[in-house]
């Protein structure tokens, strides 16, 4: 199955099945803002006690600077109580030990087995059962009681009501989510990975793969800490981890569209992200308004995208008004929370697309490369080259047979090598020279000149591109001049630094010194000298040009020049851009 | 006879100078043999050939660029070439055959037969070259009236009243011009198409009228011929 198809799937499990069918049975409720006082009194607990003159408890948060008792309060609306949810639980996250107080009656507390509130071992996640008689239509009245340590934070994780069959365990929707969440990242930590292991040039493959592996680590963690009892303490320790992460995507989210789209000032991008989250971090963090005001550099990013016609510039418009509206539908309360999951399926998308382009770009490689073969095997088994062949081949049989036979096989070893290389994208620089061999043994019957092929200083197991000193040789042929006794080819290999160098050397033997600028003035091809193959400069020339980027890329040259008595020819391959 | 060979590669021009003597088996032949084109075209300046045996690399412009050129001379040319695709463009532009590579003897017997016996080509010939100056001007047969013999050489008439001078000759033209010319005087040929209608005059004189009016003479001994192709057409 394809990943993004994957993750669309357990995207639409997560958001909205499990809370769907959820909310289908959930009370309909409103928690007020929570309101706190310092020290412990009694009637703080009971349902008339009015907490006006509280003061509101900011963030959800509270530092204590000494060993101090703290009370907070909020009021519940409850919408249709008792009847159609006789069981209602409330769900409490909180960083401290706490006792809690339901319109005046204590419903529970959070403590790690049977130990008074001062020893202060406590769970961070709670379920409390409020039975229906407790249920108040209208107001209703929360206290919470706590100690705190010197120099504890007491953090609001969250107060929710959920309905429940007699269990008293967290909303299966609360606790199920972090579980598929932990789920998802570790499949996209192995899918990044194996990504970056195809490809290792993807260094971005690597770096989702790392923090993904930390999500997987903290939705893991989440998931354990709602169904586990885990220390307060420990969690709190694990909320500045979260906080950490949170911020960072006020980084990494302009970042990643400042890579995706190619924006020069990405170092501009990352200082003003980094200026942002210094700004105000808490507000980042827990106010709303804030959170969305720190997608602007985001957005402008997008802006300027859509602008430049970027592609994949709507897909990720489409993403960051998703991110924005569940972010201002408070149905998520961190950036952290849901947010990653969105980002990331947008992220997919975006990767997987262009996966996908890299998958068409082998494909289009591939299909250069069948091309160049068979514009090779064109080059060699044209009709004209195989008839004038013939030609000769008659004529040889019926003057000298035995010489016509050896014709024969000189022929059948051009295609017999033809055959053997010409789908391969680099060959042994031994079989490239038999090729060219073959083809001087068929010339000089057709010709009747003498041709000879001289390899000097070669590494026979060294490897290039089929047919380049074969079109090289094939091309001289068909430029000699007539009137000279001898066409020489001297192949020579030089070692570079960062390579090697092929001279091709193409010499006229006993060419009178008059006729030498002739020669020269012959290449390239004029108009009467008479060419069977339709090699001229030109189609040759863009042969070896494409069989040399196909495999070097950019790493090579040719050359070519006039020499005393002929003509040179010089291919330099430069190290690293083989392709092993 | 004066035969020209022009092919690049030894072996292949060896094979032509055993055939072609023995196709024209008894005749006083002189075969000649050139490499490269452009020491035949000087060669044919300088002397008289009657026929041309011309290898050509006719993948590209430039091959028939020089075919433009070489037919216009007053000789024959028989194509031998190994790009047997490219015949039937070659007859467009007026050879007298096209002898696939690898060269048959029956083959090539067959092209100088033809030569010899003066067939007219029943290949659609549709443009004639012929130098002027530096440059090969085409002229599309079909725009050609008549054409008028003139020693050696022989004057084209076209539809917009040019005239133009051929080095062929009236019978190498025929041979080579489609069915609708028409030989109906020794020192004329008519584009039947051309032709309004057909006058018999007192004292066996025949003429035919062009579309323009004009007038030209028609041989006593081919008024029946023309009468019949009229009449067809």
């Amino acid at each position: 199955m394809n990943i993004s198809k994957l993750i669309f799937l357990l995207f639409f499990l997560c958001y909205f099945t499990f809370p769907a069918n959820a909310r289908e049975s959930q009370p309909v409720y409103q928690v007020l803002p929570l309101k706190y006082r310092e020290g412990d009194k009694a009637t703080w607990k009971s349902a008339g006690y009015t907490n006006k003159y509280w003061k509101f408890l900011l963030n959800d948060t509270w530092h204590a600077s000494e060993e101090q008792h703290l009370w907070l309060r909020s009021d519940v609306i409850l919408d249709a109580p008792g009847d159609s949810f006789p069981d209602a639980i409330l769900f409490l996250q909180i960083t401290a030990a706490c006792e809690v107080y339901w319109n005046g009656e204590l419903l529970g507390n959070n403590f790690i087995g049977d130990v008074p509130l001062d020893s202060l071992q406590a769970r961070y996640a709670k379920s409390f059962l409020i039975p229906a008689e407790k249920q108040n239509a209208g107001m209703n009245q929360l206290a919470i009681r706590t100690l705190l340590a010197p120099e504890q934070t007491l953090r609001i994780g969250g107060i929710e009501l959920a309905s429940s069959t007699a269990t008293l365990h967290p909303p299966v929707s609360k606790t199920i989510f972090p579980m598929i969440l932990f789920f998802i990242h570790g499949i996209l930590v192995v899918y990044y990975l194996r990504a970056f292991l195809k490809h290792r040039s993807s260094r971005h493959h690597l770096f989702w793969s790392a923090m993904l592996f930390l999500l997987t680590v903290q939705s893991g963690y989440s998931a354990a800490l709602l169904n586990f009892d885990i220390h307060y303490e420990k969690v709190l320790s694990f909320n500045l981890i979260q906080d950490y992460l949170t911020l960072a995507l006020y980084w990494i989210i302009p970042l990643f569209f400042a890579y995706e789209f190619e924006f020069r000032f990405k170092r501009t991008v990352l200082v003003v992200s980094i200026l942002l989250t210094i700004w105000n971090h808490e507000a980042l963090l827990y106010d709303r308004i804030y959170q969305i005001a720190g997608m602007i550099p985001s957005l402008l990013l997008i802006a300027w995208a859509i602008y430049r016609q970027k592609e994949s510039a709507l897909h990720a418009l489409f993403g960051m008004l998703c991110l924005i509206a569940l972010l201002f539908s408070g149905f998520i309360n961190s950036l952290l929370d849901v947010s990653f999951l969105i980002f990331i399926l947008f992220a997919s998308i975006t990767i997987s697309r262009r996966l996908g382009v890299k998958s068409k770009d082998h494909e289009q490689s591939m299909l250069r490369s069948s091309r160049l073969e068979t514009e090779m095997l064109r080059k060699l088994i044209q009709p004209h080259y195989i008839m004038n062949s013939l030609n000769a081949v008659i004529d040889w049989l019926e003057d000298e047979p035995e010489k016509g036979v050896e014709f024969i096989h000189a022929l059948s070893d051009e295609f017999r090598i033809l055959s053997r290389i010409s789908h391969e994208k680099l060959v042994p620089v031994e079989d490239e020279i038999k090729m060219c061999q073959a083809h001087l043994r068929i010339m000089a019957f057709r010709k009747e000149q003498p041709y000879s092929f001289r390899a000097v200083d070669i590494d026979y197991l060294k490897s290039v591109p089929p047919g380049i000193f074969h079109t090289i040789i094939e091309n001289g042929v068909t430029h000699s001049p007539h009137f000279v006794d001898r066409t020489d080819f001297i192949l020579k290999e030089e070692s570079l630094s960062n390579g090697v160098r092929y001279r091709i050397i193409n010499q006229q033997a006993d060419l009178p010194e008059s006729l030498r600028a002739t020669v020269m003035e012959r290449r390239p091809m004029r108009s009467d000298v008479m060419v069977e193959e339709p090699l001229d400069e030109g189609t040759g020339l863009k042969y070896i040009r494409a069989r040399l980027t196909e495999s070097y890329g950019e790493n090579w040259q040719i050359n070519g020049q006039a020499v005393v008595g002929g003509w040179e020819t010089v291919i330099e391959i430069y190290n690293n851009g083989a392709e092993e | 006879m004066n035969i020209l060979i022009v092919e690049d590669e030894a072996r292949a021009a060896r094979r032509l100078q055993k055939l072609i003597p023995q196709a024209l088996k008894g005749r006083d032949i002189q075969v000649t043999h050139i490499e490269t084109l452009g020491a035949a075209i000087t060669l044919m300046d300088r002397r008289r050939f009657d026929l041309l045996f011309l290898d050509l690399n006719l993948n590209g412009k430039n091959g028939f660029d020089l075919l433009r050129e070489i037919v216009s001379y007053p000789f024959h040319t028989i194509i031998v070439s190994a790009y047997a695709e490219k015949a039937l463009e070659a007859f467009e532009y007026g050879v007298l055959d096209f002898v696939p590579k690898p060269v048959l003897a029956e083959r090539l017997e067959k092209a100088i037969q033809r030569f010899l016996n003066q067939d007219r080509n029943d290949n659609e010939v549709k443009y004639l070259s012929l130098r002027k100056g530096g440059n090969i001007e085409l002229l599309p047969t079909a725009k050609i009236k008549y054409i008028h013999a003139a020693g050696h050489y022989s004057e084209i008439f076209l539809e917009n009243h040019h005239c133009k001078l051929h080095d062929k000759s009236l019978e190498r033209l025929l041979m080579l011009l489609p069915a609708q010319f028409e030989r109906i005087h020794k020192s004329y040929i008519v584009n039947i198409d051309y032709v309004k209608e057909f006058h018999a005059a007192s004292g066996s004189r025949y003429s035919v009228e062009l579309s323009n009016g004009e007038t030209l003479p028609v041989g006593r001994s081919r008024y029946k011929t023309i009468k019949e192709k009229l009449a067809l057409g």
